[in-house]
């Protein structure tokens, strides 16, 4: 996968206000654009998260039943 | 949105993914890669840079904006690179909208916006039905006043004005030399019924009205004018025809009775009306009331029907209970209505007519954009190979569209911010309320709307019809001689015949409208208005005993007729279209009046001479000054009159009965038309200001070839050597009070008028280019064809029966439409027939012969092509 495509996801995560960004120094004492994760972003990866493992314990049930009645 | 803030934003995107880039190449040469390949590298590993940039733009959701920028931006470049064009189309834009914006603020002003009073659609106006009786007609008398003002039960109150009011009837002295002043009486409670505050002091009080006489409003214009605004004014005196007022406050400029009443009147001063003073005088008030709430028209008028027949016209007059019986004498309107019914449907008709202009710029435009499309659509169909989207070309047709009609709209506006500020100043147009026409938020609105519809229309058929082009087609198509070029010719050829039908209408509206003026123009007023003029005398009609005034008169009259170049001189109290009053008609001796059958008459107090300077040709003799109280009473009747009484006989030596008097008939007079000029003369009654009747004023009327202004002073002067304070008093042609009386309807004619030419300019416009175009296209062609031996002339004739045939299309189908619309405007003509076949037969010829001249342009430049050059190449 290409780096560049990081850039359109991580401007759409600010825009939701999930990240914000701030220009800081580098270790390697070169400026750069650091993104951090906010309240509401942590807020949301956690629903995110809870559906998204609803959604993997479903398949695995619907999963899991198929093979069981096959 | 800020466009500094997204130039930010964009540098900071970019640094942004130079610093990775940077961070990324620092790595590569952190594991041993050489600076050149890091950066290779690092570049490898990001993907498209470009791309990304884009991608991530549009996750900030300002795209369309962008775009929007971009188009407009896109647009004006196209635009300017092809200035002729955009000059011709901006301009017919701006005609186009001009004109509707102009007509709008007058339509807005008159006929939409409410008037300038407090809950103004609760006035109302208590007025006979018109007749033909006169001034005296519309009005009632104290005693009717205070009837209703006492008996309704549907109004807040009761108010009125007097309405035997002239300009310049008062005199200002203690400020220099006598000043003429225009005063109205008006009730005393008039601007608490209006619900107009003063804006310094205040308005009269119940005690003014009663005494009335001792307190004196003064009009905003007046105030500046003569008194240079002074705020400390209020409190003191001014002396009007001698008496002193007290200045009690300044009326803001927003109130202009004579805007809303009275048009082309200018109002210095409001009195208050001493109800006594006029008790005896009849008819001479007009009435507003204000509904109560909840109170409808309806049920007022209701109750009119049922309180008028009980009023008296004189309380003291037992017998004159029940004049305002019946209907036609107590009809009730909304202030509205009576202000600005009578032009609606003028005013409708003008806006339909902008409109028609609108919509032939409209066609006119569309047919312009799409001699520029057959030149773009190579440009359009290698950006739609290129990848833009169909929705995409539309939305760039349609912004081109919206900046040309906007930059169109910003020129309309400021020819329309000139018009309206002029036709602001035209006092002289008898329209109400036309002073206070302006370019306001509501004229903007409507701008901005058909700016839009403008837009709209002619974009989206130019983005429809070039997106829509065949695209392998269009990439071949290159160059004037091939078949492509044609593509529009079709649709093209159809435009011009809708625009040429639209201005047919035009014309023939016009043409109606202009041919019913004229005929007004011609009407017989019964005297020769050119080359007669007045100025009113101070004179004192209650002054001292009749003799003594009428050696007064004679003597003014003697001296005045001696400067040199007054022809004839007389004087009367009223004049034709500036002020008259009606009484109870004459009647033949013995006959008494059953209820009703009165055609009321015209009564005019005159002195000798007054026949001759006005022009009215005479039968019998006219009065003389040996005429006096002591000698015979006599009168002269106007043919109507006369012919009424005495049909078939010549009523000179009959005796009649006027005003409880008998009267000998000495001589007939000319019917003259003077309430309005359109509607024919009812009675008219003369009688001798020296046998003392009631006379209010007196005007002094000349005859003479030179010019209003040149014989002022002198008679000023002259005037002055008997009665010192003779104000300056306007000496006014009667052609003025012709011109203001039909005013309005020149108004509209003219306007019309305009816009049918302009109409007719856009019409022909379309002709000329859709014709010229078409011979540029077949400059091969006809070069072939004259090779082979057509002759000069055939070419032309070709060329020109072409543009004729659209024309004649076009005129036939506007030729239908015309039938429609001169029906709708039928009640607007006078003395023209809706088919008059001289007004249809006329604008076809002229819409034929301006058509024959736009093709006849294009035919020549076709006869001179020289078929060797037209063969040899594409030139």
């Amino acid at each position: 996968m290409e780096t560049g495509s990081l850039y359109p996801a991580l401007h759409r995560l600010e825009r939701q206000r999930w990240v914000k960004s701030e220009w800081k120094k580098s270790e390697s004492n070169q400026r750069a654009k650091f993104y951090k994760i906010t309240a509401r972003g942590k807020e949301q990866l956690a629903s995110d998260y809870q559906r998204w493992s609803r959604l993997v314990a479903t398949i695995e049930n619907i999963m899991t039943a198929k093979r069981g009645g096959a | 949105m800020n466009p500094f803030h997204l130039l930010r934003r964009k540098r900071d995107l970019s640094d942004e993914v130079e610093s990775h880039l940077n961070m990324a190449a620092a790595d590569y040469i952190a594991r041993g890669k050489s600076p050149a390949d890091a950066k290779k590298l690092a570049m490898r590993e990001f993907g498209n840079v470009p791309l990304v940039v884009d991608v991530t733009r549009e996750r900030w959701g300002w795209m369309r904006m962008e775009r929007l920028t971009q188009d407009v931006r896109y647009a004006l470049r196209t635009l300017g690179r092809d200035r002729a064009f955009t000059f011709v189309a901006v301009l017919i834009l701006a005609l186009g909208i001009g004109a509707n914006v102009v007509v709008f603020s007058v339509v807005n002003t008159i006929l939409l916006r409410p008037l300038p009073f407090y809950q103004p659609q609760n006035l109302v106006w208590i007025a006979p039905v018109p007749g033909t009786e006169g001034l005296s007609g519309y009005a009632y008398s104290v005693d009717a006043l205070e009837d209703l003002q006492r008996m309704n039960r549907s109004y807040v109150d009761v108010t009125a004005y007097n309405n035997f009011t002239t300009a310049d009837n008062l005199k200002l002295t203690g400020h220099g030399e006598p000043q003429p002043v225009t005063g109205i009486p008006v009730a005393g409670n008039f601007f608490d019924v209006l619900g107009v505050t003063p804006e310094l002091g205040r308005v009269f009080t119940a005690d003014e009205t009663r005494s009335g006489g001792s307190a004196v409003l003064l009009s905003h214009a007046f105030w500046n004018r003569q008194f240079g605004g002074d705020r400390s004014l209020v409190g003191k005196t001014i002396r009007l025809d001698g008496s002193p007022l007290t200045v009690v406050g300044v009326m803001p400029e927003t109130f202009d009775f004579g805007a809303v009443f009275s048009p082309g009147f200018k109002v210095d001063v409001y009195t208050a009306q001493n109800m006594e003073d006029i008790r005896s005088n009849g008819n001479t008030l007009r009435l507003i009331a204000r509904l109560k709430p909840g109170v409808t028209l309806a049920q007022a008028q209701g109750e009119a029907l049922a309180l008028f027949p009980k009023f008296y016209w004189s309380k003291k007059v037992a017998a004159s209970q029940g004049v305002y019986k019946g209907r036609d004498r107590n009809h009730l309107v909304f202030l509205k209505d009576h202000v600005s019914g009578a032009l609606r449907q003028s005013l409708l008709v003008l806006w339909w007519a902008v409109g028609l202009i609108l919509l032939i710029v409209c066609v006119n435009i569309s047919n312009l954009l799409l001699a520029r499309a057959t030149a773009r659509s190579k440009e359009f169909a290698l950006r739609m190979s290129l990848g833009a989207g169909r929705a995409r070309l539309v939305r760039q047709a349609l912004t081109e569209s919206l900046v040309l009609s906007g930059a169109g709209a910003l020129l309309g506006l400021i020819f329309a911010y000139a018009a309206t500020r002029w036709l602001a100043h035209q006092g002289s147009i008898a329209l109400p309320l036309l002073n206070h026409v302006r370019v306001d938020g509501a004229v903007l609105g409507w701008t901005l709307m058909i700016t839009v519809a403008v837009a709209l229309v002619f974009g989206l058929v130019q983005g429809w019809k070039m997106s829509g082009g065949n695209l392998p087609d269009s990439l071949k198509d290159s160059g004037p001689g091939a078949s492509g070029g044609r593509r529009y010719e079709r649709l093209r050829g159809a435009l011009v015949i809708s625009e040429m039908a639209l201005a047919c209408v035009l014309l023939v509206g016009a043409g109606l409208l202009l041919r019913s003026f004229l005929q007004v123009m011609e009407v017989n007023l019964g005297f020769q208005a050119s080359h007669a003029m007045s100025m009113r005398l101070d004179y004192d009609t209650h002054g001292p005993p009749i003799q003594q005034r009428a050696a007064f008169l004679q003597d003014v009259l003697q001296r005045v007729s001696a400067i040199p170049g007054v022809e004839a001189a007389g004087i009367a109290d009223n004049l034709p279209l500036l002020r008259n009053r009606g009484w109870a008609a004459p009647k033949l001796k013995g006959k008494t009046d059953k209820d009703g059958d009165d055609p009321g008459s015209s009564v005019y107090m005159t002195t000798p001479g007054y026949f001759e300077a006005m022009g009215m040709h005479l039968h019998g003799r006219d009065f003389g000054w040996s005429d006096t109280t002591k000698s015979e009473p006599v009168t002269i009747l106007n043919q109507k009159a006369a012919e009424a009484l005495f049909p078939g006989d010549d009523a000179v030596g009959h005796a009649v009965v006027m005003a409880g008097k008998e009267v000998t008939i000495v001589g007939v007079v000319a019917n003259v038309r003077d309430i309005n000029v359109e509607r024919a003369s009812g009675w008219q009654t003369y009688l001798p200001i020296s046998q003392d009747w009631d006379t209010s004023g007196a005007q002094l009327v000349l005859r003479s070839k030179l010019r209003a202004a040149v014989l002022a002073p002198s008679v000023i002067a002259t005037v002055r050597q008997i009665n010192p304070t003779q104000p300056a008093f306007a000496m006014r042609p009667m052609q003025e009070a012709v011109e203001h009386a039909t005013s309005p309807r020149r108004f509209f004619a003219v306007l019309v008028g305009i816009f049918a030419g302009l109409g007719l300019l856009l019409a022909s416009l379309g002709i000329y280019g859709v014709i010229s175009y078409s011979v540029s296209l077949q400059t091969q062609e006809i070069g072939i064809r004259m090779a082979l031996g057509a002759t000069r002339e055939r070419v032309q004739m070709g060329v020109i029966a072409k543009a004729l045939g659209l024309a004649l299309i076009g005129a036939a189908i506007g030729i239908v439409a015309s039938f429609a619309v001169s029906d709708a405007i039928r009640s607007l003509l006078f003395a023209t027939q809706p088919m008059d076949p001289v007004t249809f037969a006329g604008m076809t010829v002229l819409l034929l012969g301006v058509a024959f001249v736009a093709g006849y342009l294009p035919a020549r430049r076709a006869s001179r092509i020289d078929p060797m050059t037209a063969l040899r190449g594409h030139s």
